[in-house]
C-alpha cells in the first residue's frame, strides 16, 4: 500500500510542478502569439525579434485545460457483472513532450454485482442467496499522450497513471446486510480519441483498470476491468 | 498539517465492516425445548453432532465468503459460552436457520471431534456477528452431567430385588445420580419405554403395570433386561462402557421366591475354585424350594483383572434337594472356564481378593433369590488343621497342640459344639505359637468370643452363651470340632475333632446313621478311606445276607463332619450309593477291608479287600486294591457353546465328561463338573469343551436323557477318542449332534472306586480274619487269624496265621506278603485294637496290636482263657497273653476298639444271641513292652445295639470320635437254611466315645 502511495504521490507532485507558472527563461504559453504580451516587462527583446523572423504559420488557439464528462459501460474481469459507468475528468495539456502530454485527473463510479447461494451444510434452512454490489469510486490520476489532430480534428491518445479506488460491498444474504469499506491503489490504462464537434470534442476511449479488494464477502479478488465503451464530450479551454 | 492528506488517506484505505447488531433472548434444547434455561448434557449425544441446542433471538448474521474467487462459503457468528468455564462454540457446529435461530452442534466428553466436556452449570450465551457486534442472554444454558445407575430395584408383594414379575405391578426404583428432576426422565426396559413416576437428583420411580411383559419377553430361567434411564435433554445411562450389571432386571412371569438363601463355606482362596453349598430355606406357599431344574447362580463381583463388578456364573451348579443346590465358585477360573486351581493371577484370572461378595440365584421354576455379602475371596490359602495332640481328653481341660499349616500370626482357635440352630463356636485361649502349631489351653468351660454359625455359615451372638465340655450323651458332647480362624482375613479351617472321654469306659450309642445299606448284610468288610479331597466315605463291601452266601457288592456312603452318613437321599430317607460298577471280582464274605493313604501323585485312598470265603465256604488268599477315584483326575469342563448344527433338540441340556483309561487302576475317572447348554431354534448344536486328563485315552460324555430334564440325572451319550492340544494336558472339544442314543449308564459319584486289582496272595486263605492298616511308615497290612475250614455257618478250624503285607514305600501299591511274628493263639471273629500314642498310654516310638476274644475252631474262647487277649509289639508281632482282671468272656463275632488307653468289646455270647460287653483300662502304661499291659476289665454290661438285635458278624470301623457298626446278623443262633443267622440289618450304628 506505501509503495502506490508513494508512486501516486510523487506522480501528483510531477503533475503539480508541470502545472506551475513557467519559468522566467521558459516561453510563456502565448510565445505562440505574434506579439509578446505587454505584462511580460523582463522578456528579452533580442528574443522577440528573433520570433519575429522565424514564427511559422499561425494555429488555432486550444485552451490547456480539459474537461470531459464521461460514461459507459464497465465489464469486470472479475466475477461481478456488467455495470453502468460514470465519470467525469479534467485535464491540463502541459506543454510537455511539445504540447503532447496531458495530465488528467478523473473521477468516476460503478458499481458492478454478483449474487448466488451458498452452499454449506451448516447452513440448514433457506437457500443461502445472497446479492452484492461493489460500489467503486476511483480518483484516477492519469498521463496522457495527445497525439492533437493527427488527423484534422481527430486526436488519438493514451494513458496510463495510478489511482485511488474507494470500494463499498454491500452484501445482502441470510436476512442481513453487511457493508464493508475499503480504499485501494490501483492503476490504468487507457486510449481513445476525440473529434471536435462544436466547442469541443466528442471523444470515445477504452481504459482498463486494476484494483483489488480483500472483504469477508468477496475475498481477496481484482475487481477492476474494462471500460469496455466510453463515450464522452470533451471540453477544451 | 503537511502530513493531513497522507493521515486521511491512511485512514481512508483502512477496512471496515458494518452490519446488524444481534440480539440473544436466550437458547433452547432441540431434545427436551427446555428453555431458560436449555439443559445440555456434557456427554453422550450424537457422535458427529452432539447435543443441538438453539442460539435464540434476532440479527444473527452470517456472511457470504470469497464470493468473487471461489465457490461461496460462508462466515458464521461467533459463539461463546460463559460460566463455570469460558467455552468457545467451534464454527463448524455453528449453524443457522434464520436470523432469529442458530442451532449450536454443541461437542460433549463423546463426541467424535473436538470433544470437550463442559463444565456442569449455567452459563451466559454470547453471539458476536462479523462486524463485532454482539449479544448476550445469560443463564441461557445449564450444562448437566450424564445420568448414571448405581442400583434398581423393583417391589412387590411377590419379589424384591430385580426380579420382574410379569403378573404383578411394581414399582422400580432407580438409583444413582444425574437424574432430571424439572423434567422427568424416562425409562426403557426392552422394547417398552416408561416415564418415570417421580424423580429426584439421585432417584427415579417408574411404575410397572401388571401385564406389561408378555410372556414371550420373560422366561422360567429370566430374561435379563438392562434398565436404561434417559433424562429430557437425551443423556442416558447406562451408556458405553459403563457397567450394565448395576441395572439389569431379570424378568420372570410370575413372581415365586426361593426362600432365604445362605451359602458355605462363606470364602474362598483366590487361587482355587471352591465347591460351595447354597441352602434355601424356604416356607411354601410364601417362598419355594429348589424345583429341580437348573439353577443360575451367579456371584457379582470384579475379575482380578480390574473392572467393575460383574454377573460371574458360578461352576457345576447341581440340584440336590428342594433345600441345598451345590455349585462351584470360580474363585480361580473367573469367566475363562480355565483350570480351576492354579498358582498366580495369570494361571487364576478369576475373582479379585475381596468382598465379601452378593451371590444371585436363580430357579426357572421357583423364583429368584439373593445372598447379600455371600462369599469373601481371601489372599492367603486357608489354615489346615492335621492333627491335635492330645487328640481326646478329659472333661477337665487340657493343653492341646493344634498342629496344620498356613496358620497366621494372629490365628485363633475355636471349639465348635453342635446345638439348636447350627454349631456354637468359643475361643479357646492361645499359649503358644510355633511354625505350623498352635498350643491352646482348653478349658473345661468356653464362653468367650462365642457365636453360633449355622448350616449356611451365617454367624450370630444371639444365643451363644458357651457350652461346658462333656462326655458324648444325648445332649451331645463327646467331641468337639475344632477351627482355625485365620487372623487377617475371613478364611478358617475345621477338623473333626478333639474327643472328650469320662470315665464310664463305656461309649455311647448315638443310634443309627442317617444312611441305610442298599442291601441288607452281615459278614461284610467296611473301612472309611479318603479322596484326594480329604473328603472320608464308608465302604462296605461283600458281607453275606444268611451267613452261607456271598455278595461281590460295593456301597459308599460320605461322612459329614460330625459323624453322620449321607448318600442318596430323597424324602423317604438317605442309601448309601451302590458302586455298581466296581464290585468285587468275586462275591465274598468274611473279608477285611481296610485302606492305605497312598500320596504322592496318587493323593488318594486304596483300599484292600482281603481273603474271605465264597458262597460255597472256600477261603480265599487273595488281596485286592481299589482306588478312591480323584477328583484330579476328572476332565475340567470348559464352556459350552452352540450353534447352528444338529443337536438334541430344543431346551435345557446337562453335560458331564469323564477320562477313560487314565491308568491300570482307573478305567474311568470321576465325571467333570456339570454344565448345561440351552438350545433353541437358532442355537441348535451344542459344542462340549474340556480340560484333558493326563494318560487318558478317551472320553466319556454324559448327558441328561431329556430337553430340560432336570441336573445331575446325566446318562452316557457316548465315548470320543482323546485329541487333546494346547499347553499341560491339553483341552479338546465334541458336539453332541443328537444322532447317538443316550445310555444308561452313570456317572460315577464321588466315592467311586476304581478296577480292583490283584494286589497279592495271601500263603493262608482265610475268612472272619481281622486286619489292620499298621500306623508305621508305609502304612503296611496285618492279617491275623481267621477261619481256614468252614463247617456250615461256622468255622471248622481256626488258624493262627499271622500275615503281614509289607510295601516298600507309603506309595506302593504291592505288598510283599509273609508271615508274621509268632505267639498267636489260632481265632477267629474276635476283636483287634490298635494301642499307639494316640490311643492309649503308649511309650514314645511304640505301638502294641491287641486282640480281644473270638472263637477258635468254633468255639467261643471263655473267659477264663490267659489268651483270651493278646497283645503284641508291632515291631515283632510276638504275641504274649497280657494280665488281665476279671473273668468276662469277650464273646465272639463281634468288635472291639482302643479309645484313651481303655478297651471296649462289644460282642456276641455263643449261640445265646446276648450281648457281650467288656471294658477296661490297659494298664497305667507307658507301654514299651507287650509285657506291660496290665488289663483291669472291670465294666460289663450297659450297652446294646439300637437295632439289628446282636448284631453278629457286623463290619466296624472307628474313625473319629464314632465307631461304625455296619449292619449284622440279628443272631449267632443258626436257624436254618438259608436263613441262618437271621435277617441282617441294613443299618449303620454309631458309638462315640
Amino acid at each position: 500500500m506505501k509503495t502506490p502511495l508513494a508512486l501516486l504521490m510523487l506522480v501528483s507532485s510531477a503533475a503539480a510542478a508541470q502545472m506551475q507558472p513557467p519559468k522566467a527563461a521558459a516561453p510563456a504559453p502565448a510565445t505562440r502569439a505574434a506579439a509578446p504580451p505587454a505584462t511580460s516587462p523582463k522578456a528579452p527583446a533580442p528574443a522577440a525579434k528573433k520570433a519575429d523572423v522565424i514564427a511559422p504559420p499561425a494555429k488555432p488557439e486550444k485552451g490547456r485545460f480539459l474537461v470531459a464528462p464521461k460514461l459507459g459501460l464497465f465489464e469486470p474481469t472479475s466475477r461481478l457483472s456488467g455495470a453502468f459507468f460514470l465519470g467525469l475528468e479534467a485535464g491540463y495539456v502541459t506543454p510537455a513532450l511539445d504540447d503532447h502530454l496531458a495530465v488528467v485527473l478523473e473521477v468516476d463510479w460503478v458499481r458492478p454485482r454478483a449474487s448466488g447461494s451458498v452452499a454449506d451444510p451448516r447452513v440448514v434452512a433457506g437457500d443461502g442467496a445472497y446479492n452484492l454490489g461493489n460500489a467503486e469510486v476511483g480518483v484516477l490520476l492519469s498521463a496522457v499522450y495527445r497525439l492533437e489532430d493527427a488527423v484534422p480534428g481527430l486526436t488519438p491518445y493514451g494513458g496510463l497513471g495510478p489511482a485511488l479506488f474507494f470500494h463499498r460491498t454491500a452484501t445482502q444474504a441470510f436476512q442481513n446486510t453487511y457493508v464493508e469499506t475499503e480504499a485501494r491503489i490501483g492503476f490504468q490504462l487507457l486510449g481513445g480519441a476525440d473529434y471536435v464537434i462544436g466547442p469541443g470534442a466528442a471523444f470515445a476511449e477504452v481504459r482498463y483498470h486494476f484494483t483489488r479488494v480483500n472483504f469477508v464477502a468477496t475475498g481477496n479478488a481484482n475487481v477492476g476491468g474494462f471500460l469496455a465503451l466510453g463515450l464522452g464530450y470533451r471540453l477544451r479551454f | 498539517m503537511r502530513f493531513l492528506p497522507v493521515l486521511l488517506l491512511v485512514s481512508a484505505c483502512s477496512y471496515k465492516i458494518e452490519g446488524p447488531t444481534p440480539v440473544v433472548t436466550g437458547a433452547r434444547s432441540e431434545r427436551d425445548q427446555s428453555t431458560g434455561p436449555a439443559y445440555l448434557c456434557n456427554a453422550q449425544g450424537d457422535a458427529a453432532s452432539g447435543w443441538l441446542v438453539d442460539a435464540l433471538g434476532d440479527k444473527f448474521a452470517p456472511l457470504p465468503t470469497g464470493a468473487l474467487v471461489h465457490t461461496p462459503g460462508v462466515t458464521m457468528p461467533t459463539v461463546a459460552l460463559s460460566g463455570p468455564e469460558s467455552y468457545a462454540v467451534p464454527a463448524a457446529y455453528v449453524r443457522f436457520i434464520d436470523q432469529t435461530k442458530m442451532p449450536l452442534a454443541m461437542r460433549t466428553a463423546d463426541s467424535a471431534a473436538d470433544a470437550h466436556a463442559l463444565t456442569p452449570g449455567d452459563y451466559t450465551l454470547t453471539v458476536t456477528n462479523l462486524d463485532g457486534k454482539s449479544g448476550g442472554a445469560a443463564a441461557a444454558i445449564r450444562v448437566v452431567p450424564p445420568p448414571q445407575i448405581t442400583a434398581v430395584s423393583l417391589t412387590a408383594s411377590g419379589g424384591t430385588g430385580t426380579t420382574l414379575c410379569a403378573d404383578q405391578a411394581q414399582t422400580l426404583t432407580i438409583t444413582g445420580t444425574g437424574f432430571r428432576s424439572d423434567k422427568l426422565p424416562s425409562v426403557a426396559i426392552g422394547a417398552h419405554t416408561f416415564t418415570a413416576a417421580t424423580s429426584t437428583a439421585t432417584t427415579a420411580t417408574v411404575t410397572l403395570p401388571a401385564g406389561t411383559f408378555a410372556g414371550a419377553e420373560t422366561s422360567a430361567a429370566g430374561t435379563v433386561y438392562t434398565v436404561q434411564l434417559t433424562n429430557p435433554e437425551g443423556c442416558m445411562a447406562p451408556f458405553g462402557t459403563a457397567p450394565v450389571a448395576p441395572a439389569q432386571i431379570t424378568a420372570f412371569p410370575s413372581c415365586t421366591v426361593l426362600g432365604t438363601l445362605s451359602v458355605s463355606p462363606r470364602f474362598g482362596y483366590q487361587f482355587r475354585d471352591t465347591p460351595v453349598t447354597i441352602t434355601n430355606n424356604f416356607t411354601t406357599p410364601a417362598s419355594q424350594g429348589f424345583s429341580g431344574a437348573l439353577p443360575k447362580v451367579t456371584i457379582v463381583a470384579p475379575l482380578v483383572s480390574g473392572g467393575p463388578a460383574q454377573s460371574i456364573p458360578l461352576r457345576g451348579v447341581a440340584y440336590a434337594d428342594p433345600k441345598t443346590v451345590t455349585a462351584v465358585v470360580p474363585v480361580c477360573s473367573g469367566t475363562s472356564f480355565g483350570p480351576p486351581t492354579g498358582v498366580d493371577t495369570t494361571t487364576c484370572p478369576g475373582i479379585a481378593p475381596g468382598g465379601p461378595y452378593d451371590f444371585q440365584v436363580f430357579d426357572p421354576v421357583s423364583g429368584q433369590g439373593k445372598i447379600v455379602g455371600a462369599f469373601t475371596v481371601v489372599s492367603s490359602p486357608p489354615p489346615l488343621v492335621t492333627n491335635l495332640n492330645p487328640g481326646s481328653i478329659s472333661t477337665g481341660g487340657a493343653m492341646v497342640t493344634v498342629t496344620g499349616s498356613n496358620f497366621d500370626a494372629t490365628s485363633s482357635v475355636l471349639l465348635g459344639t453342635p446345638v439348636v440352630g447350627g454349631v456354637e463356636f468359643c475361643t479357646v485361649p492361645v499359649s503358644s505359637r510355633a511354625a505350623g502349631q498352635i498350643v491352646v489351653a482348653v478349658p473345661s468351660s468356653l464362653s468367650t468370643g462365642c457365636y453360633v454359625e449355622d448350616a449356611a455359615g451365617n454367624h450370630t451372638t444371639t444365643g451363644a452363651t458357651g457350652f461346658t465340655l462333656s462326655t458324648p450323651g444325648t445332649a451331645g458332647g463327646g467331641q468337639y470340632l475344632v477351627r482355625v480362624q485365620h487372623g487377617t482375613d475371613v478364611a478358617s479351617g475345621d477338623f473333626a475333632a478333639l474327643l472328650v472321654t469320662g470315665t464310664s469306659l463305656n461309649p455311647f450309642d448315638g443310634g443309627v446313621a442317617k444312611s441305610k445299606l442298599v442291601t441288607a448284610r452281615g459278614q461284610a468288610g467296611a473301612v472309611i478311606a479318603f479322596d484326594d479331597l480329604a473328603q472320608p466315605f464308608l465302604y462296605v463291601a461283600g458281607g453275606s445276607t444268611n451267613g452261607t452266601d456271598a455278595l461281590a457288592s460295593v456301597e459308599v456312603a460320605p461322612v459329614g463332619l460330625f459323624g453322620d452318613l449321607g448318600g442318596d437321599c430323597t424324602s423317604s430317607g438317605c442309601t448309601f450309593r451302590v458302586l455298581d460298577r466296581t464290585p468285587l471280582p468275586s462275591a465274598r464274605a468274611g473279608l477285611s477291608l481296610v485302606q492305605r493313604s497312598v500320596g504322592g501323585s496318587a493323593g488318594t485312598s486304596y483300599l484292600y479287600a482281603i481273603g474271605g470265603r465264597t458262597a460255597a465256604g472256600a477261603p480265599q488268599n487273595t488281596v485286592y486294591r481299589a482306588q478312591v477315584l480323584r477328583s484330579a483326575d476328572a476332565p475340567t469342563m470348559r464352556q459350552i457353546t452352540t450353534g447352528l448344527g444338529a443337536g438334541p433338540g430344543a431346551g435345557v441340556w446337562y453335560y458331564k465328561v469323564a477320562a477313560l483309561a487314565v491308568s491300570a487302576d482307573v478305567p474311568e475317572s470321576l465325571p467333570s463338573d456339570e454344565e448345561s447348554a440351552s438350545l433353541d431354534a437358532t442355537h441348535t448344536q451344542p459344542t462340549i469343551k474340556w480340560g484333558c486328563t493326563a494318560g487318558a485315552t478317551g472320553y466319556r460324555l454324559y448327558r441328561t436323557k431329556g430337553g430340560s430334564a432336570v441336573s445331575n440325572t446325566e446318562v452316557m451319550l457316548k465315548d470320543v477318542t482323546a485329541a487333546c492340544s494346547g499347553p499341560g494336558a491339553g483341552t479338546m472339544t465334541a458336539t453332541d449332534d443328537g444322532a447317538t442314543a443316550s445310555g444308561t449308564l452313570k456317572p460315577l459319584p464321588h466315592g467311586a472306586l476304581g478296577k480292583w486289582n490283584t494286589a497279592g496272595t495271601l500263603t493262608t486263605s482265610r475268612f472272619d480274619q481281622q486286619a489292620r492298616t499298621l500306623p508305621d511308615d508305609h502304612q503296611d497290612i496285618l492279617v491275623l487269624g481267621g477261619c481256614t475250614a468252614a463247617s456250615g455257618a461256622g468255622c471248622g478250624t481256626s488258624t493262627t496265621s499271622v500275615e503281614a503285607l509289607s510295601f516298600s514305600t507309603s506309595a506302593a501299591l504291592d505288598p510283599t506278603i509273609a508271615s508274621a511274628g509268632s505267639g498267636f493263639v489260632a481265632r477267629d471273629r474276635f476283636g483287634v485294637g490298635i494301642a499307639t500314642s494316640g490311643t492309649a498310654n503308649v511309650a514314645a516310638g511304640k505301638s502294641f496290636v491287641l486282640v480281644f476274644g473270638g472263637e477258635t475252631n468254633g468255639t467261643e474262647i471263655p473267659g477264663n482263657s490267659a489268651s483270651r487277649a493278646q497283645v503284641a509289639s508291632i515291631a515283632d508281632f510276638v504275641f504274649t497273653n497280657p494280665s488281665i482282671s476279671g473273668s468276662s468272656a469277650f464273646g465272639e463275632g463281634g468288635w472291639a476298639d482302643i479309645v484313651a488307653n481303655q478297651v471296649f468289646s462289644l460282642q456276641t455270647k455263643t449261640n445265646n444271641s446276648t450281648i457281650s460287653t467288656v471294658s477296661g483300662t490297659l494298664g497305667a502304661g507307658p507301654f514299651s513292652l507287650s509285657t506291660d499291659f496290665s488289663l483291669a476289665l472291670n465294666n460289663t454290661g450297659g450297652v446294646s445295639y439300637a437295632v439289628g438285635g446282636t448284631r453278629f458278624l457286623p463290619g466296624e470301623q472307628l474313625f473319629r470320635a464314632f465307631i461304625y457298626v455296619v449292619g449284622g446278623f440279628p443272631s449267632d443262633a443258626t436257624s436254618g437254611v438259608p436263613a441262618v443267622y437271621g435277617a441282617p440289618t441294613n443299618t449303620v450304628e454309631l458309638f462315640e466315645y
